[in-house]
């Protein structure tokens, strides 16, 4: 994964090369990539070659359109947040990984209820450590309160169970090795956390399967799961609906606090909008959403408010009217400079470097 | 899109499976200079054209429906629990003592006290090789394995200095009280004209067996518990997502096995010997895992697999006093029936979805 | 205890330790490569039963015979003379080959199933104990009809013990440490030796060659291996073929020198306490010296002390029996501290991921 002037270093030596003549093959589902440095494009869709068409002669709404056969709404469409009380609070907020190495460094921040914050970052800076210390998958330290009441970081009642139970619901980066059982059936899946949930037993000793069956009936029709049949393991979903499976288990119970990892990763351009939408929905609902996302399109389209992560600290924390795609990308760096001072309303982090070291790669 | 349908899955590739095995068996009986066929006529004349040949066989069964069921629990939680064998002699210990120490007035609360006793004991035998697993991540496959060396040694040493009444040589205690005694299939479906299932062993416990059989299947597919085991048997990452702990499911899970594993000895220590001996067992603990693979890990497959091992233990026994093939040929066929059930399960999918593939294109055109 | 006894004891460890070090280092070869191999237990279970059974053959039959006519001069008088062709080696030697050719073939089985068919390792490496189990009575009492085990083997249908130069002459003369070259050092078959020599050889193999290299990629990151356009599959048969070898090795020792024949269930668990020494040796070949050096020591004295006598209470001779599976469990449970397995280890590589 790059930074943003990273992947501007590897498109430049993309174009040396195509101008010394080379034939450069570049597989990507990001359009921006697609619009900056091609020059014909093809788009496959199930396995066929839709179209191909000049880069120059087309736009990304035409591109996204080939891409999921019918009209896409690229931007998404919200209104302005009205921030109500804090939900979570989060303070010096450190964690060490299995290997003993520090992942995060000491992280603070709140959350306000109808409010999304996103997380932006190159991955492997601390971003997943925080989605999973505060959904109750591993250890950490420090102090994280949820409506002003303290939850356990470490011990008993540190787990998943124990944060569903105070309203924090996950949406995991991973769907596929953590958000889904991918042999068991959608129906399953469905409840998947939610186990114990009263509403899903028959009596004291048996689930009420029957009852949860015809529950997620419903649930993936609402949701636009496709297709909509809970009895069909969750391998045999496209990543786009499995996805939409665990939004839908998520999102519909109404948490107050809805962590959300790489929501539309490997997710089709379709599915993209269609999660982005209940996304907002919740927030608009005036629930909290706290999202990671290393797609900085994603996070500033969504997001109210941005942090900035680097290194398992917080590098800076804004609006995300005044954000740029340069602060940020400096920040996502470890880099401060007035590139990032120049974004009005953002605190910026002592850690972050005041000079970019030169560094020079390839 | 599945691949192939859930019938053939659960019926057409452990049958396969089964005719491999049976197939090479063949020619192993064929390379000792016997006739494969002659044999089988022996197998089935001896285990199934009688009453008493299915006395035996349905007894032989309801010990390998417990060891299949216990080794199935485990699998769910993937959890490979080799150590029936062992769990299976320490339930007999438990067996014993509740038939030898506690005075009960008739055989239908000394099962029940038996079976709390055996499972109890087989429970605990699995419980140090579960806490290893779960909290300090030592194999259970090699845990469990050590423990059935270690039981046999137990076993060795309390029937030989504490339990062997005075005066006998026999590593075994002496005989149960009559009131314990389980009554046979003899005893239960003879009228006064016939007398059925003469002789065979086969007795109450096999509805105990039955019952085992149902108990897993609501506790695997319809409890909570049964859920969270099968989560974390397939995707321990996202057990931890869900706060489903793995230390608790891999304790559980086992505890569970090793329970079901000593059930096994209210069928061959107080259902059968009347008193605890040393090998009782007889390998049934390792047929065990045969059974569970056949059967897919459904108490249903466990149970039908169980009656097919019954089967050809009995008419491995008829072998062995007829011919010259020796008994060990069930242990090969048991590992041949591993092998094709459980570690080349691809070799005999694969051809088999490839077909259903091609008829579903055809029926598609 | 005195210095001879103590002598005696470390000797007999040696021994002991012999076949767990090779079955150890055929699990390191087949766990570096990413497969697990429960089966170390049959294949060296079938290995003893064939060399036992080929070499207690030849030392009773020729390698082949055939039969000349032999006349007078002039043509008269004629008979049939039968000529028997002795194997140019040793009938132990002979053992040997087919105890590491039938543990081969229970590797290719466990390659088919794990890497060719991607099925799960354990539960093909217990078929193969199972069927190692079944087999080796089965065909032994089809044979020898003696119950299910080999004749017992005399003369060189075993392999003796090699004087090491200057044994006797050291040892009587040079204090301590000539009682230990002629005791500990000195005495052993050549079988010891050559496990012994697996050991630096495995180091070197291991840590000094591309083949070694490629081998720990393997198990670690099969895709890296792959992209790096090295055969996945090749390597890890290869490394369950040294492993086949190896424990075809540990087999004849058992029954041809260790032993003189072939008994049933003969191996008694000595497959699983070599994996775990393995682990105990964190999957590291001087480790796994140090580490079946000292299981060795265990089942040295299990045998040699059966009852010890503790001022009044004696500890039961079935303790001592279960001694070396419950010191096994111990140090699994205890003593390992974190032991990491290779990562990519009992997973079947998929080349589409």
């Amino acid at each position: 994964m790059l930074t943003p002037a990273e992947a501007d270093q590897l498109f430049r030596i993309l174009a040396r090369l195509r101008d010394e003549g080379k034939t450069i093959i570049l597989i990507t589902h990001k359009l921006r990539e697609i619009m900056e440095i091609t020059d014909t494009v093809s788009v496959m869709r199930r396995g066929e070659m839709t179209a191909t068409v000049k880069t120059s002669e087309t736009s990304p709404e035409e591109l996204a359109e080939l891409m999921v056969g019918r009209k896409v709404l690229l931007r998404v469409d919200k209104v302005p947040a009205k921030p109500g009380d804090e939900v979570l609070t989060v303070e010096n907020l450190r964690v060490t990984d299995d290997d003993g190495i520090e992942r995060l460094k000491g992280v603070s921040f709140t959350l306000r209820a109808g409010e999304v914050l996103g997380i932006a970052g190159v991955a492997g800076n601390g971003q997943s450590e925080l989605l999973e210390v505060l959904g109750g998958m591993r250890p950490g330290s420090g102090s994280v309160r949820m409506k002003g009441q303290e939850i356990d970081l470490t011990g008993k009642h540190s787990d998943g169970q124990s944060r569903r139970a105070r309203g924090i619901a996950h949406v995991p980066e991973d769907r596929q090795h953590e958000g889904l059982i991918m042999e068991f059936v959608a129906w399953e899946n469905l409840v998947f956390g939610y186990q114990h949930d009263p509403a899903y037993q028959a009596n004291r000793l048996l689930m009420d399967n029957a009852g949860i069956l015809r529950a997620a009936q419903g649930q993936m029709e609402r949701f636009d799961v496709r297709p909509p049949n809970p009895r069909l393991s969750a391998k045999n979903f496209s990543g786009g609906n499995q996805q939409k499976i665990v939004v839908a288990r998520e999102i519909e119970r109404g948490p107050d606090l809805l962590l959300v990892g790489q929501p539309t990763r490997g997710v089709d351009i379709g599915a993209i909008e269609f999660i982005h939408k209940q996304i907002v929905g919740l927030r608009d609902a005036g629930k909290a959403v706290l999202l990671v996302s290393v797609e900085l399109d994603e996070i500033m389209s969504l997001s109210d408010r941005i942090a900035v992560m680097f290194d398992g600290h917080l590098m800076g924390l804004g609006p995300a009217e005044t954000a740029t795609q340069l602060g940020l990308g400096c920040l996502m760096a470890g880099l401060g400079g007035k590139d990032t001072t120049s974004m009005a309303g953002w605190t910026i982090s002592d850690a972050a470097a005041d000079e970019a070291p030169v560094e020079e790669r390839v | 899109m599945e691949r192939m349908p859930t019938w053939a899955d659960a019926v057409l590739v452990p049958l396969l499976s089964l005719i491999l095995a049976a197939i090479l068996s063949a020619l192993v009986i064929l390379a000792i200079g016997e006739d494969p066929l002659a044999a089988f006529k022996i197998m089935f004349d001896g285990a199934l054209k009688s009453s008493a040949g299915w006395g035996y066989t349905l007894y032989y069964a309801t010990n390998f429906m417990f060891t299949g069921l216990a080794v199935s629990v485990a699998f769910h939680a993937r959890l490979f629990n080799i150590g029936g064998e062992g769990q299976a002699m320490l339930g007999g210990l438990g067996v014993a003592l509740a038939c030898l120490y506690i005075p009960w007035p008739h055989w239908t609360l000394a099962i029940v006290g038996a079976s709390v006793g055996g499972a109890l004991f087989g429970a605990a035998w699995a419980f140090v090789p579960a806490y290893l697993q779960a909290k300090r991540g030592s194999h259970v496959v090699i845990t469990t394995i050590m423990f059935n060396y270690i039981a046999f040694s137990v076993l060795n040493y309390v029937l030989v200095n504490l339990l062997r009444p005075a005066g006998s040589m026999d590593p075994a205690t002496e005989k149960f009280p009559p009131a314990t005694h389980l009554p046979t299939f003899r005893d239960m479906f003879s009228t006064a004209d016939t007398i059925l299932f003469r002789g065979a062993p086969a007795n109450a416990s096999f509805f105990l067996a039955v019952l085992a059989c149902v108990f897993v299947w609501l506790l695997i597919w319809r409890t909570r518990l049964g859920y969270e085991i099968r989560a974390f048997g397939q995707s321990e990452t996202a057990a931890n997502y869900a706060g489903i702990s793995g230390v608790r499911i891999t304790i559980v899970a086992m505890l569970i096995s090793g329970g079901l594993a000593g059930l096994m000895a209210v069928n061959a220590t107080q259902g059968e010997a009347e008193r605890l001996i040393l090998n009782s067992t007889e390998g049934a603990g390792f047929i065990g895992i045969a059974v569970a693979l056949m059967g897919r890990n459904h108490p249903v497959g466990v149970f039908i697999a169980a009656v097919l091992f019954g089967f050809l233990y009995q008419g491995g026994a008829e072998l062995a006093l007829w011919t010259n093939i020796p008994s060990q040929l069930i242990i090969v066929i048991q590992a041949l029936v591993i092998l094709f059930t459980g570690a080349l399960d691809n070799m005999v999918r694969m051809p088999l979805e490839a077909m259903f593939l091609a008829l579903r294109r055809k029926e598609a055109r | 205890m005195d210095f001879t006894t103590l002598l005696d004891l470390l000797d007999s460890s040696m021994r002991l330790a012999m076949p767990l070090l090779l079955a150890c280092l055929a699990g390191l070869y087949s766990e570096r490569a990413g497969i697990f191999d429960i089966g170390l237990e049959g294949k060296m279970l079938t290995a003893a039963f064939f060399s036992a059974a080929v070499a207690y053959h030849y030392s009773v039959h020729p390698l082949f015979s055939y039969e000349t006519l032999q006349c007078d001069p002039g043509g008269a008088n004629c008979q049939t003379v039968l000529h028997e062709v002795r194997a140019p080696i040793a009938p132990a030697w002979l053992g040997l080959l087919a105890g590491i050719a039938s543990s081969m073939a229970l590797s290719a089985i466990h390659g088919l199933a794990s890497i060719t068919f991607r099925g799960n390792q354990l539960i093909s490496g217990v078929a193969i104990n199972f069927l190692a189990s079944g087999m080796t009575v089965l065909v032994a009492q089809n044979w020898f009809r003696q119950g299910g085990r080999t004749p017992s083997l005399e003369g060189t249908a075993r392999f003796t013990p090699v004087d090491l130069p200057f044994a006797d002459a050291i040892g009587d003369s040079v204090p301590i440490l000539g009682p230990i070259y002629r005791e500990l050092i000195s005495g052993h078959t050549i079988l010891v030796y050559l496990a012994l020599a697996c050991v630096p050889l495995t180091w070197w193999i291991f840590y000094r060659t591309r083949f070694g290299l490629r081998l720990r990629a393997v198990g670690e990151n099969p895709e890296s291996v792959d992209t790096a356009g090295v055969s996945v599959v090749g390597l890890r048969f290869a490394a369950v073929a040294i492993a086949g070898i190896l424990c075809g090795i540990a087999g004849a020792y058992l029954a041809t020198a260790l032993q003189a024949g072939f008994v049933r269930e003969m191996t008694s668990g000595r497959g699983y306490i070599a994996l775990a020494a393995l682990i105990f040796a964190k999957w590291r070949p001087w480790q796994a010296l140090g580490a079946t050096l000292l299981f060795g020591l265990l089942q040295a004295i299990a045998v040699r002390f059966q009852n010890i006598d503790l001022g009044g209470f004696v500890i039961p001779v079935q303790f001592m029996e279960a001694l070396p599976y419950i010191l096994t469990v111990v140090i699994l449970a205890g003593f390992v501290g974190r032991a990491i397995p290779p990562r990519a280890g009992g997973e079947p590589y998929v080349k589409e991921r």
